[in-house]
C-alpha cells in the first residue's frame, strides 16, 4: 500500500478558513434576500448579481444543499450569502 | 602563601547619594527601596537615628520626622561600585566582586611590588575614593579577611596574624554566611562566637546542619576553601543622549535608541564585533532612574537586528515616567568576525522569520499564534473546505 505523501499537520491545529457565519437576512416575496445585517448594520440589497446552488454529499447524514446569492449593496460593496436548503437558515460566506 | 585583602564599604548607597548631591551632607536622609512588603529603608545618613535597613518606611518616617527621602537608584550604586572595582583591578589583577560594597583581592605575588603587608593595605585603601570610608582586612583566607575588614574602622585596615582561628574566636557567629533559620538555630544552641563553633568539632556541626555545618566549622577555624571567583574584565562602551524635552512616548524614545545603537556599532572598539547584551539607563523626571537590560539571544552586529530586539523589549517595558536622557552601555562584545550568509534569498528569509518567531516566543512565553494558509481541498465547491490555517513551523 502506498503511504500518503502528505505531511501530518495534526488535526487539532487546523483551523478551517472561510467558514459560514450565521447572518440575519430579510427576504422579499420571492424568498430572495432584500436586506442583510452585517457587522450590526442593516444594508439593503440593491440587486442580486449572481445565484448558484451547491448540492453535495447527499449520501451523508448531513447533506449539503445551499443556494448562494452574490448581492450588490445599496451604498456600495457586495456580499455573498446562502440559504441552507436543509435548515432554512441564512449564512454569510467569503467565496 | 595566599594573601587576601577584603574591602568593605558600609552604607555605599548613602555615600554614593552624598557624592552625587553634596547638598544632602549633614541632613537626615533615608534611601528607600521597594520589596514585596512595600516601601522600606535601604540605607540612611549618619544623622538618622533609631532606623535600620529593611524597616518599613512608614515606621522609619514616624521615628525620624522631617527626613529627606530618596528613592534608591540601584543602577547608579552599581556603577559607583563598578568604578571602585576597576580601581582595585589596578592593585591586583584578581578581584572578586561580592555584594554591593564588598570586594576581595587576591594579593598573591604582589609582596615585592608593595613591600609587604602594610604596603598592600595602603595600596588597597588608596584605590577607594575618600569619602567612602573603606575598611580593609588582610588575611590568608577570604573569610578571615572579611571578618578583619568588618573589625576595622573606616579608612583603616586590620591585618590578621598567621593564626586566623585565634583571631576569629571572639567574633560573633553573625559573620558567617547564615540564613535566618540557621542563625536562630545556632543561638538556640547558645553558640554565639566563632570560637564556640570551632571548639565543637566538625561532627556535631555536620550532624545538625549537614554540609553547611561543615562549612561553618571550617570558616570558624579560619579554613576557607570556597573558590575565589575573580571578575572578568569586560570592555564596556557607553553612549548617551539627552532629550531636549523629557520624552514620554516610544515615538521619541525609539529614534534615540536608534541613534545610540548606530554610535555604538560605529565605535572603533566595537567595529566588526557582535553585541551580546545592552543595558539602557535613563534619568526619569522626578523619579528614580530607570534601567533595562537586554541580552540578545544570539550576538548581533547589524543595527536593524539589534533595534528589532530592543523595540520588542521596550514595548513591553514599564517606563516609570518622562525620560530626561538615555544611556546605552554595551558589554561583552563577541569577537566573531562574521556569520555565514545564505546564497538563496528564500532560505535567508526563512531564517529571518524563524528568528522573529523565536523572539516572539521569548516575549510571549508561549508558542506565537502564527499560522499559514494551506490548501486542503482547493478543488472543493464548498469554500470552507478549500483552505485551512495550520500552525506555522519555519
Amino acid at each position: 500500500m502506498v503511504k500518503t505523501p502528505r505531511k501530518k499537520t495534526g488535526t487539532g491545529r487546523i483551523r478551517p478558513l472561510n467558514r459560514p457565519e450565521p447572518v440575519q437576512v430579510e427576504e422579499d416575496d420571492d424568498r430572495r434576500p432584500s436586506l442583510v445585517v452585517t457587522d450590526g448594520r442593516r444594508a439593503k440589497i440593491a440587486s442580486i448579481v449572481d445565484v448558484w446552488e451547491i448540492v453535495d454529499e447527499w449520501w451523508r447524514p448531513d447533506p449539503v444543499a445551499r443556494r448562494y446569492y452574490r448581492a450588490a449593496l445599496e451604498g456600495g460593496g457586495t456580499v455573498t450569502v446562502f440559504r441552507d436548503l436543509v435548515s432554512g437558515a441564512w449564512y454569510r460566506q467569503r467565496t | 602563601m595566599t594573601k587576601i585583602a577584603c574591602v568593605s564599604i558600609s552604607h555605599l548607597p548613602m555615600k554614593a547619594e552624598l557624592r552625587r548631591t553634596p547638598i544632602l551632607r549633614g541632613k537626615r536622609v533615608i534611601v528607600t527601596t521597594r520589596s514585596d512588603r512595600g516601601p522600606e529603608v535601604l540605607d540612611f545618613s549618619r544623622e538618622v537615628e533609631r532606623v535600620s535597613p529593611g524597616m518599613p518606611l512608614r515606621e522609619a518616617v514616624s521615628r525620624c520626622k522631617g527626613a529627606t527621602l530618596i528613592e534608591a537608584d540601584d543602577s547608579y550604586y552599581d556603577v559607583v561600585f563598578d568604578r571602585i572595582v576597576e580601581e582595585l583591578l589596578d592593585r591586583s589583577p584578581l578581584v572578586e566582586r561580592g555584594d554591593l560594597g564588598c570586594a576581595c583581592l587576591d594579593m598573591r605575588g604582589t609582596e615585592e611590588l608593595y613591600g609587604g603587608d602594610d604596603g598592600m593595605v595602603d595600596a588597597v585603601l588608596g584605590a577607594v575614593p575618600r569619602g567612602f570610608g573603606p575598611r580593609v582586612g588582610l588575611a590568608e583566607s577570604k573569610f578571615a579577611a572579611y571578618a578583619a575588614a568588618l573589625r576595622s574602622r573606616p579608612g583603616r585596615a586590620t591585618i590578621v596574624p598567621g593564626d586566623a582561628a585565634t583571631f576569629l574566636a571572639d567574633l560573633p557567629v553573625g559573620l558567617l554566611p547564615l540564613s535566618w533559620e540557621e542563625r536562630t538555630r545556632l543561638h538556640r544552641f547558645s553558640l554565639r562566637t566563632l570560637g564556640q563553633i570551632a571548639a565543637l568539632g566538625v561532627g556535631p556541626m555536620q550532624a545538625q546542619f549537614g554540609a553547611r555545618g561543615r562549612l561553618f566549622w571550617e570558616l570558624a577555624n579560619g579554613i576557607d576553601n570556597r573558590p575565589f571567583v575573580p571578575v572578568r574584565q569586560r570592555e564596556t562602551v557607553t553612549e548617551s543622549l539627552a532629550f531636549p524635552v523629557p520624552a514620554t512616548s516610544m515615538l521619541a524614545i525609539l529614534p534615540a535608541v536608534d541613534v545610540l545603537l548606530g554610535r555604538l556599532l560605529a565605535h572603533p572598539s566595537l567595529r566588526g564585533r557582535y553585541l551580546r547584551s545592552v543595558a539602557m539607563q535613563a534619568n526619569v523626571l522626578n523619579r528614580a532612574a530607570w534601567t533595562k537590560r537586554l541580552a540578545f539571544k544570539s550576538p548581533v552586529n547589524r543595527k536593524e537586528a539589534a533595534l528589532f530586539a530592543l523595540r520588542s523589549s521596550l514595548e513591553d517595558a514599564d517606563i516609570p515616567g518622562p525620560l530626561e536622557d538615555i544611556r546605552m552601555t554595551v558589554s561583552g562584545a563577541a569577537g566573531e568576525s562574521g556569520t555565514q550568509a545564505s546564497l538563496f534569498t528564500d532560505v535567508r528569509k526563512q531564517h529571518q522569520l524563524r528568528e522573529a518567531m523565536r523572539q516572539l516566543e521569548e516575549r510571549l512565553r508561549v508558542r506565537p499564534p502564527i499560522y499559514k494558509v494551506m490548501d486542503v481541498e482547493p478543488w472543493s465547491r464548498l469554500p470552507e473546505r478549500r483552505q485551512a490555517l495550520v500552525e506555522f513551523v519555519p
